[in-house]
């Protein structure tokens, strides 16, 4: 920007000619002149109008400052500290802090013979209230979610953690957006080389516009052409301070109610806050049910495949009498058979997602009618692929991370792919492909499978096995007396 | 960038990969195989082979459980010919790896027991885990009666076989235990018997599995009754015994009393009786009484002593008749007494194996002794009484 380091004058007119010419064609720039007792103007308010607070502006700041001003005789001096009084705390004699400060829902106030102008915020656009979490639904534990708004975000973790160990670093990313991006961590948690490493691929971000956390995280991913996500994003206030107290740094972006983890192992995207919550034997009880759903979720349709046009022998006597009066007269193949009903399904998930919520329902129960029974009525589709690409489907859901089910979900074709090709060889190879990728995978530095290698045995256990509160590992440096009161436990 | 392009260029590429494996058999173009009979045309000298299939027929896409039972025959010079010539008659592939049961004739079994066998061992199709039964007559004329359940005859059969050791009188071997001795010079095996007759109150034959085929040398030697096929359970192995349940009718004085027995422990020593190697079996068996004739005072121990000693020397004749027959009439080994003295007295079995056939096991001196316990004496209990 060439307005850099272009210095304010002590002329308001002139200081406003120059902003006129920045915020040239922009409607909703606003000047506001403030006239002294004799009518002379001695200083000017810009602001954007959409960004600010209007209300207390016209009620409150306007009235004060100029009954101050009247009251002490209209100078210079005694309107500066009106202002101050008012809120005005910013000081700053650049052209291009005042363009920012305007952008950034403040207000900014020329002074008649200052080359310093004064400047406060006063966001006064609006945002959705914190309400319940759209994405991560749990029975138990807290309600609040994060808003698009970073302050009411940090404001959600900093109630949380009541310590003087929770520090955050701001960046400003987006060459045009000039978005707010927090990183938080508890200094006595958190592994320094993360920290650096975040800082340094923060500070590498080349955006325009930051529309979302989203194209943060695709940027600063260690390995983004990988199907698997390698940051975790959440609207839970809970669960980031539970990363945080796990050592893990916590990204809030302006704008997205997503906060990003880092670094993220596999497992924390199969495990919901609410394993938490929940009494350890139940939690893990469902921790071994999502594991089983992501392996159906992965491989059910090929192995289904696999078995019913090559490996014959493998299927109980029984179930195959089954299926020999199930596929009679079915005219697919049972790899095209599944291949349409996978494509089906996706369509219908597709179009439920993206409908309202109202029709969404009605139209998943509809698909689900049509699809499912009248293909099976019409002898399309036999009634073991529609009952393996249902449970496949429904498996997938119980994934609490979005995006790594969408993963699986789109690994599966492939998998169909190579199981129609060559069996349940390509399906093991395929497998053994997926843990080295996996294995291969960092997250800023740490390894996303979590495997024996690099960790002792407990921490191995821990990432699969929720222990009872007692014996989960204590915090892993000695716990500041000051930090927080009681006993530090990991959760988690 | 490039590696991505050609990646995926090589991933679509492979993708029309998907469907091209000569392997892929559908379940819509398959006929399972359910039972196999084996016969031999002694005539024609041909051996005849029989399936019977189950097929997904287009009439029945619905949820009809009835499924259509095609059984047929074709001829050749070896199985394998005979096999393959049925595929003349066939509309469908045949799937051989759902095929539990293997019903050799008794033509077939006489003659060439050990050719049977050998191309069942051989074929990558078949699972040794099957069941190999001899059918009394011709197999495939048994295969073609009808299951009296009405059920799919493969499944009766199933049952049978499960039922064996509720009553002992039938042992059915599979294809792998009788690989693993079927080429022994030294013994003989005995497997299931499959006959057909007119049951009680029935006006149609149906299926039978009871009693037991001896197999010695390759070929079938003889039949086996209901009763010497439940001594071979109770002195073959444990394997056989574990969880066999049998019916004994004890005389004791002037009653009878009716026990259902199981084996408890067997085993089996080296003797010497008149210079001669001899065999001592000990058998401890549990019996509880199912049934009395008379009043009999049970919770008196000296009675309850009396039905033990009555129903353990009852049990000692029983076997001791059945190794007699073996030893004497059939000259079979098939108790296994060779394989015993193999492993565990192997000079002694250098020394003997030579004549073993002919001259040691057919006179050799067999002691069995039987304890039986009876812990429980039922429900019921007759108080007082003589």
């Amino acid at each position: 920007m060439d307005k850099i380091s272009t210095p304010l004058e002590p002329s308001v007119a002139r200081n406003v000619e120059s902003l006129r010419r920045l915020f040239a064609n922009n409607e909703q720039i606003v000047f506001h002149t403030i006239e002294s007792s004799s009518g002379i103007p001695i200083a000017a308010m810009i602001y954007l109008n959409v960004l600010i607070d209007m209300e207390r502006l016209q009620q409150h700041i306007l009235p004060q400052i100029s009954l101050h001003l009247h009251a002490a005789g209209g100078s210079a001096h005694s309107l500066e500290e009106a202002a101050r009084a008012q809120g005005f705390e910013q000081s700053f004699g650049q052209l291009d802090v005042a363009v920012r400060t305007i952008a950034d829902a403040g207000l900014v106030l020329c002074v008649e013979g200052r080359s310093e102008a004064l400047g406060m915020r006063l966001p006064g656009y609006g945002k959705r209230a914190v309400g319940a979490p759209m994405t991560e639904v749990n029975v138990r534990g807290p309600r609040a979610g994060f808003i698009e708004d970073a302050d009411t975000n940090l404001g959600l973790i900093y109630r949380r953690l009541k310590t003087d160990r929770l520090k955050s670093k701001s960046y400003r990313i987006g060459q045009e957006s000039q978005t707010d991006v927090t990183v938080l961590y508890l200094d006595n948690q958190v592994d320094t080389g993360v920290l650096q490493e975040v800082e340094r691929r923060l500070t590498a971000v080349r955006l325009n516009v930051v529309a979302d956390s989203a194209q943060i995280e695709e940027w600063i991913q260690d390995s983004p052409y990988s199907p698997f996500p390698q940051i975790q994003n959440t609207e839970r206030p809970d669960r980031v301070t539970t990363a945080l107290n796990r050592g893990k740094v916590a990204i809030v972006t302006d704008g997205s109610p997503n906060v990003l983890l880092v670094p993220a192992a596999f497992t924390d995207f199969l495990h919901p806050s609410e394993d938490l919550y929940e009494k350890f034997y139940f939690a893990n009880f469902l921790r071994g049910l999502r594991l089983i759903t992501l392996f159906i979720s992965l491989f059910l349709p090929s192995i289904y495949i696999a078995l019913s046009t090559f490996h014959l022998e493998m299927i109980p006597t029984p179930l195959m009498l089954t299926f020999l009066t199930a596929k009679a007269g079915i005219p697919l193949p049972t790899f095209l058979e599944a291949l349409v009903m996978e494509i089906a399904f996706e369509i219908l998930r597709e179009a439920s997602v993206r409908l309202p919520q109202t029709v969404g329902q009605s139209v998943s129960i509809v698909g689900a009618l049509i699809i499912g029974e009248a293909a099976v009525q019409s002898g399309i589709v036999s009634r073991p692929m529609v009952i393996v690409v249902a449970l496949t489907g429904i498996a997938s859901f119980t994934i609490p991370s979005f995006n790594t089910a969408i993963t699986m979900r789109m690994l599966r074709f492939p998998l169909m792919f190579i199981a129609a090709w060559t069996g349940v060889l390509g399906i093991s190879l395929c497998l053994f492909a997926l843990v080295l990728h996996l294995c291969s995978l960092k997250s800023f530095g740490k390894s996303y499978l979590p495997t024996l290698e690099p960790m002792r045995w407990r921490d191995f256990v821990s990432h699969y096995i929720l222990l009872p509160i007692k014996h989960r590992k204590l915090s892993r440096t000695q716990a500041s007396p000051a930090a927080v009161g009681g006993p530090k436990h990991e959760d988690d | 960038m490039r590696t991505i392009k050609r990646g995926v260029l090589l991933l679509l590429l492979s993708a029309m990969l998907a469907g091209c494996s000569s392997d892929i058999r559908e379940i819509s173009d398959i006929a399972l195989v359910m039972l196999t009979a084996i016969d031999y045309d002694e005539q024609k000298q041909l051996y005849v082979f029989t399936v019977n299939c189950l097929e997904a027929s287009t009439n029945t896409a619905g949820n009809t459980a009835r499924k259509p039972e095609w059984i047929a025959s074709a001829s050749g010079p070896s199985v394998f010919e005979a096999a393959r010539n049925l595929r003349s008659r066939a509309g469908k592939v045949l799937i051989w790896q759902h095929d539990k049961f293997f019903l050799i004739g008794e033509s077939a079994a006489r003659r060439s027991f050990y050719e049977v066998v050998d191309f069942l061992t051989r074929s990558r199709d078949i699972r040794l885990s099957s069941f190999l039964i001899v059918a009394q007559g011709n197999a495939s004329e048994l295969m073609r009666t009808r299951a009296e359940t009405g059920d799919l005859l493969s499944n009766e059969m199933l049952g049978k076989v499960k039922n064996e050791q509720l009553w002992g009188k039938s042992l059915t071997l599979a294809v792998k235990d009788i690989v693993n001795e079927y080429t022994n010079p030294y013994r003989g095996i005995v497997t299931g018997k499959l006959s057909k007759a007119k049951p009680m109150g029935g006006n149609r034959e149906v299926l039978f599995l009871s009693g037991g085929s001896v197999i010695q040398q390759g070929r079938l030697k003889e039949w086996l009754s209901g009763d010497d096929t439940l001594s071979i359970h109770i002195l073959v192995n444990k394997k056989y015994w574990k969880a066999l349940e049998f019916a004994e009718y004890v005389p004791f004085n002037d009653r009878r009393v009716a026990l259902r027995m199981r084996v408890g422990k067997r085993s089996m020593s080296l003797v010497r009786a008149e210079g001669k190697p001899g065999i001592a079996i000990r058998i401890e068996m549990s019996g509880s009484i199912t049934s009395i004739d008379k009043k009999l005072n049970l919770a008196d121990p000296a009675t309850l002593h009396g039905v033990e000693e009555a129903a353990s020397r009852y049990m000692e004749q029983r076997l001791k008749v059945s190794l007699n027959r073996f030893q004497r009439e059939l000259k079979s080994d098939i108790i296994g007494f060779s394989d015993y003295l193999r492993q565990h007295h192997p000079y002694e079995w250098k020394r003997i194996s030579k004549t073993w056939v002919t001259d040691v096991y057919p006179t050799m001196p067999i002691r069995v002794r039987v304890d039986v316990a009876i812990p429980t004496i039922g429900m019921s209990e007759v108080i007082g009484g003589p």
